[in-house]
């Protein structure tokens, strides 16, 4: 890895998911997928930002362009280049638990903590949170059972001020639908009428044994 | 990891056929799958019929026709996760989902530029290049700048464990975020679900996401600690 620069754009937390949109100009035109396409100059793409917009024909294949190249997320493999996104912070973590809500009080949540950091599998450290550690817009999931996600690491502003952060993550899982509770009955009923065959069966069988030992 | 990141984000990109105008913050607020201040101080860049992009606190989302990206550089990552089951699962069911990429990124440093050059010099040996291998390296040993070599590389593993179809891209990059000893690094687990005529539906993406999710990252992990531990046998042994 000699000194070059990268050719990619790669990320900071803004870059990472460059968007799969191209400004048009007579240079990017010429860009083929495959092809890697040297970082722009900020004077360069203020001025590209001047340009009209239009969705890129991104083709799909070219003779050295692999499908995988299509699930990518940063954008060096298509010549494609990010609109304009305000920098945010980027948050590196060091030590991560999955906590569940097992008590609910005025102004705190007990949780059993899971270390995800050392890949547990089972629930080993209880801890209280003060409920002002918890974001406002999380507030409204704070339940019995609900599942959140504590992380300490490293924060660092757009500015590159680094600093020890301890946040909780209220995660938004998948809800019970309609849907789901109708298969869920179609699933508990094809089970009971098999269980209850199997009993009816064993019992006729239970019952054939006993008019065999009866007999 | 053994070097603990200057920088770690997760990308997952979905390809199918999407609608871009449905992805907006206001609906997923609506909808639950964000919190309504998130939703409320948005960054939107565009919402049209072709494409919708916007921000908020903790993620960036794009959406084209045939192409989702979202992304984060915020612990904790499986917020994508489950941003995206639930969109799908709960609400877009019915969005053929081709294929998926579950994304990890990383910028660490290597501790100075003579040891990633090192580094790059163990992955991509120069002297293969015959006459041109000293022209690469260069006349300059102070000025990194002037300094060739490896500028992208990409290891494919093609034969899956889990049977799955696609492969696993290990990228490794100098980082323009970090000279001049950063090193970038992307792993891209690719999966193909189908096409056109045998997907007809996000339920294949979805299941991907919830049963592979764990496994995909701590693999992506592993593969980036192989190159940080590369970068410690180079410390160790100075070469």
């Amino acid at each position: 890895m000699g000194l070059s620069q990268p050719l990619s754009p790669q990320t900071s937390s803004a870059q990472i998911g460059a968007p799969p949109l191209q400004l048009t100009s007579a240079a990017s035109n010429t860009l083929e997928a495959g092809s890697i396409q040297p970082p722009t100059e900020l004077k360069g793409a203020v001025e590209q930002l001047s340009q009209p917009l239009t969705i890129p024909e991104i083709p799909l294949r070219s003779p050295n362009h692999n499908f995988s190249d299509m699930t990518r997320g940063s954008s060096w493999a298509h010549p494609i280049r990010p609109l304009a996104e305000t920098p945010r912070p980027k948050f590196v973590a060091k030590q991560e638990w999955e906590g569940i809500v097992v008590e609910v009080a005025e102004d705190s949540i007990i949780a059993v903590l899971l270390d995800i950091t050392a890949g547990d599998e089972l629930p080993s450290e209880q801890a209280t949170f003060p409920l002002d550690e918890i974001q406002e817009g999380d507030r409204d999931l704070i339940k019995l059972g609900a599942v959140f996600r504590w992380t300490i690491g490293y924060q660092t502003l757009p500015g590159g001020t680094k600093q020890r952060v301890s946040q909780i993550v209220f995660r938004r899982l998948p809800q019970w639908t309609g849907l789901d509770m109708n298969i869920a009955d179609k699933v508990a009923a094809e089970w009971a009428h098999s269980f209850g065959e199997a009993n009816l069966n064993s019992n006729d069988n239970i019952g054939a044994n006993h008019s065999t030992i009866a007999g | 990891m053994r070097i603990s990141p200057e920088s770690s984000g997760a990308t997952v990109v979905f390809v199918g056929k999407l609608n871009p105008p449905i992805f907006q913050p206001e609906w997923f607020a609506r909808e639950g799958l964000l919190a309504a201040s998130e939703a409320a101080a948005a960054e939107v860049r565009m919402i049209s019929d072709d494409l919708t992009s916007f921000s908020v606190d903790w993620m960036n989302l794009h959406v084209q026709r045939d192409r989702l990206m979202i992304d984060t550089a915020q612990a904790p990552f499986v917020r994508l996760r489950d941003l995206l089951v639930r969109t799908f699962r709960e609400f877009l069911i019915h969005t053929p989902i081709y294929m998926v990429g579950i994304n990890r990124q990383v910028h660490f440093r290597a501790g100075s530029f003579e040891i990633r050059d090192k580094v790059g010099l163990r992955l991509a040996p120069q002297d293969v290049w015959g006459q041109w291998a000293t022209a690469i390296h260069g006349r300059s040993e102070d000025d990194y700048k002037k300094r060739g070599g490896m500028n992208s590389l990409t290891m494919m593993q093609s034969d899956r464990e889990d049977g799955r179809e696609g492969n696993i891209n290990a990228t490794v990059q100098p980082s323009v975020l970090f000279p001049p000893d950063g090193i970038y690094m992307q792993i891209n687990d690719h999966v193909v679900l189908g096409n056109a005529s045998n997907v007809f539906g996000a339920n294949g993406a979805v299941d991907l996401l919830e049963a592979d999710w764990e496994s995909s990252n701590t693999k992506a992990e592993m593969i980036i600690d192989q190159i940080m531990g590369l970068v410690e046998e180079v410390k160790r042994s100075g070469s």
